[in-house]
């Protein structure tokens, strides 16, 4: 039996009149690539928003590794292990790459010391050394963020999400933007980190997705309307009605 | 090269500095001590502003506080110089812990105008409590020696001690915020700058490090207005005034924010400008607008910030 490591029960989010999520009963499973699909405005990154802690559920709750952590800041849900992606790039655009991941490895630490020098700090520097090497960003180390190009900046994203040391990592469109080439390139990467993790992925692109999720959650105006493996889902009349619009 | 340059320059300052006494005339003496004074203000703005991302416009309350504290201790009290200092940098951080408290919980606009409220609101309590205050007609000090062991210095009739303190407490205060800078915590701030929402999705409670920096800054700007008042042997209600706040924008913009030698030599140009300028040309303030205008459309950065940028130009 697998161990459940996020949960959410009747989760429910309204804005003034829309209900942008709607009941969810959601599970990850520990050691799973689990992938959320729909159209836009199904409530995907609502549904991000609420598990980590950016937005405060209307009703239902939220359980990570059997502890409630429904309306819990998001700086709260990060320290006990859930580390996400934007969809819309959010880095430290004018931190250099090695700073970038360093900032979220010290996140890690219990005390925050106004005296001691930073760069001094060595496990930090292996942390962030590894984590480099990880993503193959280990040239770009001294790049300022912003001057990196749009495929380094989802990879760095990534980075500073796992230099938490997470036991999820919830990324929200990681491929957006990237061209067909470099978004096979990062599935292969992702694929490859979920060895080590348990990822709960957004995606757009439907071919990302059926290459390498172990399961996929189908949602649709707020609800969850399917859920199966990449080849039930796409065998499913209902899924195909809304979402492939075959 | 570049660091040994860095040195080289940093020690010829503070020779000059250290020298200062023995060959200049007790008018410069007088404004560089309050130069000096000045810039710890400044490098505590430039803290929360060039480093931690607030713009506050109401850190004349601290400066003034840190004043105010100094010297009503010492006229009510007779509190010992050490005391006195200690007082006036710790109450100007309850006071920042205070209004820190309501306002690093807004941002940007709404973070300005907290701040700017709170400082009219202590402004013209200082008009209101004017037996207290001494309103505008401020309230001059008479200065108790610096006592040390068995030493007792004489501080108020002697201009070169003065000095000396002044720049031994500020330098000290600037090895503090040099260290604090390139500490985990400095770094920290710089995030929060940079990117407040990732910097809470890692796992950091932005809203108590904002408060930490806050309350700092607010402690040194208190200590500065104290030794400005050690220095003039006066304090006013001026300094709580919103120009105040204004001023010390200004050197950061115009110095170069997140330097923090930048707004030092922003205090120090303005401030050679205001006692030289504003005795020939009233409308100063006007001539500080427009400088303040052509740095913000044309060198954001400001001076030092564009010269360090020239430099990494060249070493490419």
């Amino acid at each position: 039996m697998a161990e459940c490591l996020l949960e959410t029960r009747l989760l429910t989010k309204r804005f003034k009149g829309v209900v942008a999520v709607d009941r969810v009963d959601f599970q990850l499973m520990k050691g799973k690539l689990h992938a959320i699909i729909g159209p836009n405005g199904a409530g995907k990154t609502t549904f991000f928003n609420l598990v980590t802690g950016g937005l405060s559920s209307t009703e239902g709750h939220i359980f990570f590794q059997n502890e409630e952590i429904t309306h819990l800041p998001s700086h709260e849900i990060s320290k006990r292990g859930v580390a996400r992606t934007f969809q819309i790039t959010s880095i430290f655009r004018d931190l250099t790459t090695k700073e970038n991941i360093w900032i979220g490895a010290l996140s890690r630490k219990r005390f925050v010391g106004p005296f001691s020098e930073a760069s001094r700090i060595f496990d930090l520097r292996s942390k962030t050394e590894e984590i480099m090497v990880l993503l193959n960003l280990q040239d770009k180390q001294s790049v300022v963020a912003e001057n990196l190009s749009h495929g380094d900046q989802r990879l760095l994203e990534i980075g500073i999400g796992l230099s938490t040391e997470p036991q999820v990592l919830l990324l929200d469109e990681p491929t957006a933007g990237m061209s067909a080439e470099e978004s096979t390139r990062t599935a292969e990467r992702i694929k490859k980190l979920s060895e080590k993790i348990t990822i709960l992925i957004i995606e757009h692109d439907m071919d990302v997705v059926m290459g390498i999720a172990d399961l996929i959650t189908v949602f649709d105006q707020g609800r969850v309307i399917a859920e199966g493996s990449p080849t039930e889902i796409q065998d499913n009349p209902t899924v195909q009605e809304v979402y492939l619009g075959t | 090269m570049m660091t040994r340059r860095f040195w080289f320059l940093f020690f010829l300052v503070f020779l000059i500095l250290l020298s200062l006494p023995l060959w200049g005339s007790s008018f410069y003496m007088f404004l560089v001590t309050e130069i000096i004074a000045l810039s710890l203000f400044a490098m505590s703005f430039d803290l929360i502003y060039g480093f931690t991302g607030m713009l506050s416009l109401g850190h004349a309350t601290f400066f003034g506080a840190g004043s105010y504290i100094f010297t009503l201790s010492i006229i009510y009290w007779q509190a010992n110089l050490w005391v006195a200092l200690l007082l006036a940098i710790n109450g100007s951080a309850i006071i920042a812990w205070v209004i820190g408290f309501f306002a690093v919980r807004a941002r940007g606009t709404n973070f300005i105008v907290i701040t700017i409220i709170f400082s009219l609101v202590i402004f013209y309590l200082s008009f209101y409590y004017k037996s207290i205050t001494g309103g505008d007609d401020g309230l001059p000090l008479k200065v108790p020696d610096l006592v040390l062991g068995f030493l007792s210095i004489s501080i108020h009739d002697n201009p070169m001690a003065n000095y000396y303190l002044v720049l031994a407490v500020v330098s000290l205060c600037y090895l503090f915020y040099w260290r604090l800078i390139v500490s985990p915590m400095g770094r920290l701030f710089v995030a929060i700058k940079s990117n407040e929402e990732r910097t809470q999705y890692i796992g950091f409670n932005t809203l108590k490090y904002r408060l930490i920096s806050f309350v700092i800054s607010g402690a040194f700007s208190g200590l500065s207005g104290a030794l400005c008042s050690m220095t003039t042997h006066y304090t006013n209600n001026k300094l709580l005034h919103w120009t105040t706040s204004v001023d010390v924008v200004v050197w950061t913009i115009v110095g170069g924010a997140g330097t923090l030698i930048g707004p030092v030599m922003g205090a120090c140009i303005f401030t050679f400008f205001r006692e030289f300028i504003s005795f020939h040309f009233k409308q100063y303030p006007i001539v500080i607008g427009m400088v303040l205008i052509f740095f913000i459309i044309f060198i954001p950065q400001g001076i030092l910030g564009y010269l360090l940028g020239l430099i990494r130009r060249e070493r490419k």
